[in-house]
């Protein structure tokens, strides 16, 4: 019976993220490199928090330490991927690809953010994942039934919150925005923060500032990669934005 | 799945990196949190003979069920006819675990599995013994095996006029394969916890089933034999990649000694005076087998006897026996696995039949079935049926062999009487056959034996908890199991030299001690005193009495515990204190020659000899003469564990968000991808790529 459980999870926390690495990314081998590469950025952090907390002996006792010190690392190693990201473009590989596609730079941003996220949720739910095959389901000791649906939910929450946090980094980096920077990590750590409420058999709290915050950043997100709602209403009224202003970009590379 | 294993690696490698990371995040360690193990079990096991299997097993993966309390009636119709959360697992008091109800559960598809309470000292609610007794035995215990078979005049099972039900209360539990798991627990506060867990999530609330959530449990002990000896013994022989055996057979070893040694003797007509008790007992759990009243009195009082007839020898007012004198041999004989078609008795005569006993390499003289002169059986003794013991024989030998018996008789009630005991004969009125008994495996070899098998019943057990694990529950009277040892002691020691000596008395302390450390404790000071240093240490981290289920024949540490202490026990009884220094093994005679834990050298004529069924010698695994038992091997998951069953509904709901939610965000992710390049156009910017690294 708990397949369904375990499917259903499986379903909520990676169905999202699966779907938009299919559609959106597989077929594109440049940005499947720079997701496994970010992917692999937030092992570093993790594994850079990890020691942090086992020799700060304060962070041990103290959870929200811990919290903190780890969505630093995470962001920090989140600057590192681009400052990385950058050097690659100077190689006419990269710069090549990128003459492909105006939106060449936002995908990048967005495909690291969506590994880096991946690779989150992954550590997130595989630990409940790999203990709710049995026939057994929380409760036990005055756990929540929901626990397993909230958990998904919140991973999933996790993976794209991630995904839209790497889009305003790679803007902010690269526009000199600080002030998204602020918003990213601000949000970031507080999201963070509200889900040690959980510890308190309450999920509302965590739910509620995961998914409000993830409607906020998908709509900087959007945003700050050129969306607007001029644009979604065109596509809706079925024309074509006005005058073609596509034409009129140019992309200047100043290598040439 | 393929995937979800790389998930599990990736977890593994990172897992201690991280897990104290993520429990800010989600709680404790999940399965704990969903599952409780329960340690303090006991299993039932599969064993097979040569037609049948019987026992409990779960399947490969176990079995889960829905916990159902069964301490009424009222419960118990509950569950068969309004409980619709199939399958159950019931969990029974002591009381209401009978096969009737266990098999009206099945039948009716409402159990994957069943537990009962037990506690040893009914400390816990709900593991009283049933007021009516309580044998999982047969009715007629290995009568098929016996002297008078399942028909005729003196059969048990049959009509016969002379026929006697031995053990009346036998409901013969442990011979049903139930083909579900069974457990006994016995930890005080893993039964509360599941019993309240019954109580918050299961309790029908007035009559009605409880909802969702429901507590459950999972029971894994996977039996891998099946159908029947001859088939197990088949698939164990052929070659396999996977497993090299699936069943083993029943067995240990048989315990004998002399009062002097055999070595400068050889037999010729009868000149040997066997004195024997069984050392096996069983239940329904093996490993909750007591074996009080079965087995331990009479062990206890063979080896008191064993004893008073040492202290003789050692003080010399007993001489080794001339054998052309008419004097006998006395020998102590304790056999093994009695309770499995006596897998023991029937060895040791098919040895002798086969001039293999005693076995070749001990250079002894061959003793035949023909050279036993007498046959003195200590059987369960440890009650009173009409305020006597009961000297039991074959109503059908021979007249030579009768008036001997008679003899016999009337020396043991003699000597019974001088100490005040009475020791009476059941054929009196009634013309009965002889109860299970080892001696029926001597007589089926040679009927012209004379011998008498002792028993605390006239007829029918006085015990009625005979082979289960209620079997220590009743009083028993160390008194008269100290007169019996006294009363056996002489007769034996009269048998045997033709003459009296009134110098014997059996110690009623050390018969005290040695029922105390065979049925409450085996960490008691007389084991520790008799056994070598080593064992003796080994001993005191040792708790409750010694296993008494005959188990396997391929035991990894060699015999079991009764037979090894029982070994020590007799050398310690009858042996001699050999004043050598370095205790040279195998000194003169002596077979048996070790330090003790005071560091004194003992020698004595102890011995071993194998207690495996002769069928797995012939190899005739459907054999109807020897036993063919064999226990499963068993799988390597048991264990047992509690939780909450979730609502089936509530699954679905979740399987469902999450196929919507994947539905939704391809819905979305595609028409983004599509309309990206219209999507995502800033009005006035010139997109620059590399702008900041100038």
């Amino acid at each position: 019976m708990t397949l369904m459980t375990l499917f259903g999870c499986i379903f909520i926390a990676f169905g999202p993220a699966t779907v938009i690495f299919l559609v959106a990314v597989a077929r594109d081998h440049f940005h499947v490199i720079i997701m496994i590469s970010s992917a692999f950025f937030w092992l570093l952090s993790l594994l850079i928090s990890s020691i942090w907390w086992t020799i700060v002996s304060p962070l041990k006792t103290q959870l929200a330490f811990g919290v903190a010190f780890s969505v630093l690392f995470q962001e920090l190693f989140r600057y590192a991927f681009f400052v990385l990201i950058k050097k690659a473009e100077d190689s006419e590989l990269v710069s090549l690809a990128s003459k492909s596609s105006g939106l060449f730079k936002h995908k990048t941003a967005f495909v690291s953010g969506l590994g880096y996220g991946i690779m989150s949720g992954l550590f997130a739910m595989v630990n409940i994942l790999a203990d709710i095959t049995g026939p057994g389901a929380p409760g036990l000791n005055g756990e929540s039934p929901q626990f397993l649906i909230i958990s998904a939910l919140l991973t999933c929450a996790f993976v794209l919150l991630n995904t839209f946090w790497g889009i305003i980094w790679f803007e902010s980096c690269s526009e000199k925005k600080y002030g998204y920077l602020v918003v990213v990590f601000g949000s970031h750590l507080f999201v963070s923060l509200m889900t040690l409420l959980n510890n308190k058999e309450s999920y509302l709290g965590s739910m509620l500032s995961a998914y409000l915050v993830l409607v906020v950043m998908a709509v900087l997100a959007f945003k700050v990669a050129g969306g607007s709602l001029q644009n979604l209403h065109s596509i809706f009224a079925r024309k074509l934005p006005s005058d073609m202003r596509s034409e009129d970009v140019t992309v200047v590379s100043p290598t040439t | 799945m393929a995937y979800f294993q790389i998930f599990l690696r990736v977890n593994i490698i990172f897992i201690l990196l991280f897990s104290v990371l993520k429990i800010k995040v989600y709680g404790d360690k999940i399965e704990q949190s969903i599952y409780s193990q329960i340690s303090g079990y006991s299993s039932c096991v599969t064993l097979l003979n040569a037609t049948h299997q019987i026992g409990c097993t779960s399947k490969r993966k176990g079995n889960v069920g829905v916990v159902h309390y069964i301490d009424s009636d009222e419960n118990f119709k509950w569950l068969l006819n309004k409980g619709k959360y199939s399958p159950y697992v019931s969990l029974f008091t002591a009381e209401y675990f009978t096969d009737d109800r266990l098999k009206q559960l099945i039948n009716a598809d409402k159990l994957s599995g069943a537990l009962v309470l037990y506690a040893r000292n009914f400390t816990i609610n709900g593991t009283n013994p049933p007021n009516s007794g309580f044998s999982p035995e047969y009715p007629c215990p290995n009568e098929k095996f016996g002297l008078y078979g399942s028909n005729g005049v003196y059969s048990c099972s049959g009509n016969g006029s002379n026929s006697v039900t031995w053990n009346d209360n036998g409901s013969e539990m442990s011979y049903r394969d139930y083909g579900i798991p069974v457990f006994a627990l016995y930890k005080e506060n893993e039964i509360n916890n599941l019993i309240k867990c019954y109580k918050d999530h299961n309790k029908p609330v007035n009559g009605e089933n409880p909802d969702y959530p429901l507590c459950g449990v999972e029971m894994m002990s996977f039996m891998h034999a099946a159908k029947d000896t001859p088939t197990c013994m088949r698939k164990s022989s052929a070659p396999k990649y996977t497993q090299n055996g699936f069943c083993d057979p029943l067995g240990d070893k048989n315990v004998w000694g002399t009062l002097f040694s055999f070595a400068d003797d050889s037999f010729t007509h009868n000149d040997v005076i066997l004195a024997t008790a069984k050392l096996d007992s069983t239940a329904f759990f093996h490993d909750l087998a007591p074996g009080a009243d079965n087995d331990a009195t009479g062990v206890t009082v063979l080896l008191a006897a064993a004893e008073v007839l040492g202290n003789l020898t050692r003080n010399d007012s007993i001489k080794a026996p001339d054998l052309k004198k008419n004097q006998k041999h006395i020998m102590f004989s304790f056999f093994h696995g009695e309770v499995w078609d006596y897998i023991g008795s029937s060895r040791m005569v098919y040895d002798m039949m086969n001039g293999d006993f005693p076995d070749k390499g001990l250079k002894l003289p061959r003793l035949d079935l023909s050279n036993i002169a007498y046959y003195l059986e200590l059987n369960q003794v440890g009650l009173l049926d009409e305020n006597s013991l009961w000297a039991h024989r074959d109503p059908e030998s021979e007249e030579h062999v009768r008036s001997k018996t008679k003899t016999m008789f009337n020396t043991l009630s003699k000597f019974g009487a001088s100490v005040n005991l009475a020791i009476k004969d059941p054929s009196q009125s009634k013309v009965q056959p002889l109860p299970p008994a080892s001696f029926q495996r001597f007589l089926k070899g040679n009927r012209s034996i004379p011998g008498l098998v002792i028993a605390d019943h006239k007829a029918a057990y006085t015990n009625k908890f005979y082979n289960s694990r209620f079997d220590d529950v009743q009083r028993l009277d160390v008194k008269h199991l100290t007169k019996l040892a006294t009363t056996v002691a002489k007769t034996l020691y009269e048998l045997a030299y033709n003459e009296t000596n009134d110098d014997m008395a059996a110690n009623e302390e050390r018969v005290t001690e040695l029922l105390g450390c065979l049925i409450v404790n085996q960490n008691c000071s007389l084991f520790k005193q008799v056994v070598t240093k080593d064992k003796a240490y080994r001993l005191a981290s040792q708790n409750g009495p010694l296993p008494r289920y005959v188990g396997t024949d391929n035991k990894l540490n060699g015999p079991s515990g009764i037979t090894v202490m029982t070994q020590y026990l007799l050398a310690y009884f009858t042996g001699i204190n050999l004043n050598v220094t370095g205790c040279p093994a195998g000194s003169g005679n002596m077979s048996f020659v070790y330090h003790n834990a005071y560091g004194t050298c003992i020698g004595a004529s102890v011995y071993s000899s194998p207690a495996k069924s002769p069928a797995f010698i012939l190899e005739d695994y459907g054999s109807t003469e020897y036993s063919t038992w064999t226990e499963s091997r068993w799988g390597n998951d048991n264990r047992i564990r509690m939780f909450l069953i979730a609502d089936p509904t509530q699954e679905a709901i979740t399987l469902a968000v999450g196929i919507m939610l994947t539905l939704i965000s391809l819905v979305v992710t595609v028409f983004m991808y599509r309309k990206a390049e219209q999507l995502f156009t800033p009005g006035d910017r010139v997109l620059v790529i590399n702008d900041d690294m100038q």
